[in-house]
């Protein structure tokens, strides 16, 4: 207590020079400091209060308590099903994804030729905006004019709706999403090339096959990126809100494409209920935190880090 | 003295040169100048002071009006250079912004920076909110305007519980009617000169249009139920003879038998088409908007109001010729019954807007004046709200115009109060849900009914407007 007390006193009493070295880094430090109260606290302390309240963002919000979570959990028949579409869309898109940008960054780290040119090209869709990417997939999967369903046409085969049947509009989704896997490739390719060299080369003399270097070295030396493609891509599931919103504004047929952020969006900015849009975003929040702690708490037994 | 300055004292300098680069970027800006220096108007002999809600502006202030669609810009533009326009406008200036959704009237009344005026927009959730401004004694006031110029539906229907909040500055007329491309229908074998008034032979009209190729792809088809003015829940009650939602009461009424036949009948429409093809064919460029595949000819038949003929023949007038209107369908049992609705756009003052007084005069120009009239006539093909336009109006100006000026007096029932839910667009969402559903058989129209309305009732309860029904 007493060096405490020490420790105040020095402070009052510290040189010119501290204090304007203390200052000055204050000043430094402002504009970040100001930006981050005001355009992430504020709104996130102001979301968790209109959660909490009845607000159409007009009329002064009014208290309420839990009725909004509530509501989404006994009077909300739609959340029910966004709920579904979203951990359908989510727990299929995150595992197929990272599998198929581990398989792609497993080709383009082979020695092929035009190895580079590949590479760009499997970046490529990572760059392309989402509102361009729903365009071209629209015209790809459309029943009636799309490239897809015309070549089928011309073949003889059955059409698919891809993006005008409830069966098919999240399976089409997920699709668009492993195509565009450029980024977790990126970071394969990364880990791939830390592998050491001596791994495969003990393994080669003592008689492993193609494929059992791949399981027993390549993937558990690669499993620190894959849990970081993993939890990323459960993230972004969660968060997904641009391509579905193009490609099906309205929720698509029978609401089979209405995805948690899109409905967010529409309770907030079509039926003027931010007060419910907050509690959906909090709730959001605690849904994230939950798959991040169980892939993190899971990821004792999976994962290995250099040096274990 | 050592002139050379140190690192410590060069970032010294630098650092509060940006923070007062920030300080000042942050600050009000100063006043705009006005438009423009003292113009000889304000020095004319001005009338009484008129009342007014909000607060005075100066001269020379900008007056802002949004409206929600496009189509207007071309009579806007050529309006702003006749000097009715410019008389109207005073030493004002004139912000003109089309296209604004939602989204954007919500967060610029929630930012409390809305325009003054805003028309095509959502009127009654902003009525019933409270953003909007009385402007019971400006009219009152107004030499320009009166309630005995305007068509009584439109101009009642611009009040909310007793207050006027909306002047049918835009286009006001009869709202329904079934649109057909007689070229369309006499290739089908149908006679264009004998049109279904029932759902039920209209359903026969329907499939006779709807044409399909080997692969079962759709080339045109007869009506898309939901289309324009079909979508709406008020047009569904009116054909079918209910009223879904009670003002007075507050109480909206969906689960209703005929709710159920509603939905039954049009499911039958779109199995025709085939719900795919016909959600897949109104995702294509130039199929999707309202009213744009029977512009493309891809869509026969069209339930839509008087602008019709006119915005056809301005935008597609190789189809126009071919357009023809005849009454909305209602169900057989109720043949003869002929329906309309006459509602219309207005020009709305928001509360929190700036020279709403500046923004008054306009709207008393394009509400009162023959020279707006005559613009939005001839280059967007909306009439003016008032009887007096509509008795200079010829009915072959547009194909299929004649129908809607003599429906006013033809018709035997007649919508008084359209749209006046305030979960209107709600309800709206929730049946386009349930009507998909319908028609692909995964759930009964009387489970669509049942389930819509005990969702109006949820949401109308957790809005705050009460109790539910």
């Amino acid at each position: 207590m007493a060096s405490l007390t020490k420790s105040i006193r020095n402070s009052f009493t510290e040189s010119t020079t501290q204090r304007r070295t203390t200052l000055l880094g204050l000043l430094f430090v402002s504009p970040w400091l100001i930006g981050f109260l005001v355009f992430t606290l504020y709104p996130l302390l102001s979301s968790m209060y209109y959660s909490l309240t009845r607000y159409d963002l007009i009329r002064p919000p009014v208290f309420i308590g839990l009725d909004n979570y509530i509501e989404l959990f006994t009077d909300d028949p739609s959340f029910e099903t966004v709920m579904r579409n979203t951990l359908f869309y989510v727990g299929l898109s995150a595992p197929l994804g990272v599998i198929t940008a581990f398989l792609m960054a497993n080709l383009l780290n082979s020695k092929v030729v035009g190895r580079s040119w590949f590479r760009a090209i499997f970046f490529f869709p990572s760059i392309i905006p989402a509102i361009v990417t729903a365009a071209v997939w629209q015209f790809l999967l459309n029943i009636q004019f799309g490239a897809i369903n015309g070549y089928l046409q011309q073949i003889g085969a059955q059409t698919i709706p891809f993006l005008s049947n409830p069966s098919w509009t999240k399976p089409s989704l997920i699709m668009i999403h492993v195509w565009a896997q450029g980024g977790a490739v990126v970071v394969f390719l990364a880990a791939l090339q830390d592998v050491p060299r001596s791994l495969y080369e003990a393994a080669t003399v003592d008689g492993a096959n193609a494929w059992q270097r791949f399981k027993s070295i390549t993937v558990p030396m690669c499993t620190p990126a894959i849990l970081l493609n993993l939890v990323t891509s459960f993230i972004a599931g969660f968060q997904n809100f641009t391509l579905p919103n193009q490609l099906f504004p309205d929720g698509g047929p029978s609401l089979s494409a209405e995805m948690y952020t899109t409905y967010l969006y529409r309770n907030a900015f079509t039926y003027l209920r931010m007060g419910k849009a907050s509690a959906l975003a909090w709730l959001l929040f605690l849904i994230i935190i939950f798959f991040t702690v169980l892939f993190f708490r899971t990821s004792r037994n999976w994962v290995h880090y250099g040096g274990d | 003295m050592s002139k050379m300055i140190t690192r410590r004292k060069f970032l010294t300098t630098i650092g509060i040169g940006a923070g007062a680069a920030t300080l000042a970027a942050c600050a009000a800006p100063a006043a705009a100048p006005t438009a423009a220096p003292a113009a000889p108007k304000a020095a004319e002999p001005t009338k009484a002071p008129e009342p007014t809600l909000a607060p005075a502006a100066a001269a020379g202030a900008p007056v802002a009006w949004w409206v929600g669609w496009g189509n207007l810009t071309p009579a806007i533009d050529a309006l702003q250079k006749t000097p009715e326009f410019k008389d109207a406008l005073g030493a004002n200036t004139f912000e003109f912004k089309p296209g604004v959704n939602a989204e954007g009237w919500l967060t610029a009344v929630a930012g409390g920076t809305p325009p003054a005026g805003g028309s095509n927009m959502d009127y009654v959730q902003f009525m019933a909110k409270g953003s909007l401004l009385d402007i019971g004694n400006l009219v009152k006031a107004s030499s320009k305007v009166n309630k005995g110029m305007f068509l009584a539906d439109p101009w009642n229907n611009g009040f909310w519980q007793g207050k006027q909040y909306g002047l049918p500055g835009l286009e006001a007329g009869p709202n329904y009617g079934l649109n057909y491309n007689s070229e369309l229908v006499k290739a089908a074998g149908l006679d264009p000169d004998k049109p279904p008034t029932t759902w039920e032979d209209l359903l026969g009209w329907h499939r006779k249009l709807t044409v399909k190729d080997a692969s079962g792809n759709v080339k045109q088809f007869g009506l898309d139920p939901y289309d324009a003015m079909a979508g709406e829940p008020d047009f569904a009650a009116t054909s079918y003879g209910w009223t879904w939602y009670d003002e007075a009461a507050g109480k909206h009424d969906i689960n209703n038998p005929k709710m159920v036949s509603h939905l039954k009948m049009t499911s039958e429409f779109i199995k025709v088409i085939g719900p795919d093809q016909l959600a897949g064919l109104r995702k294509v460029e130039g199929n999707g908007g309202w009213g744009d595949a029977y512009n493309a000819k891809v869509q026969s038949m069209i339930i839509e109001g008087y602008w019709h003929p006119g915005e056809t023949k301005i935008q597609k007038p190789e189809v126009s010729v071919n357009n023809r209107a005849a009454w909305a369908p209602v169900p057989a049992e109720r043949a003869g019954a002929k329906i309309q609705m006459f509602n219309g756009h207005y020009i709305v003052f928001f509360k929190d807007g700036k020279n709403s007084d500046g923004m008054f005069k306009i709207a008393e120009f394009m509400s009162g004046s023959d020279v707006a009239g005559d613009a939005i006539w001839k280059q967007v093909g909306w009439l003016p709200a008032r009887p007096a336009y509509y008795s200079k109006v010829k009915g072959n100006e547009y194909p299929g115009l004649q129908f809607y000026l003599d429906s006013g007096t033809q018709a035997t029932e007649t919508l008084r109060s359209p749209r006046r839910s305030p979960i209107h667009g709600f309800v709206t969402t929730q049946l386009s849900e349930v009507r998909d559903k319908v028609a692909r058989g995964s759930m009964t129209a009387e489970q669509a009914a049942i389930e819509v309305q005990k969702r109006a009732d949820t949401e109308w309860k957790n809005q705050g407007y009460g109790k539910a029904a």
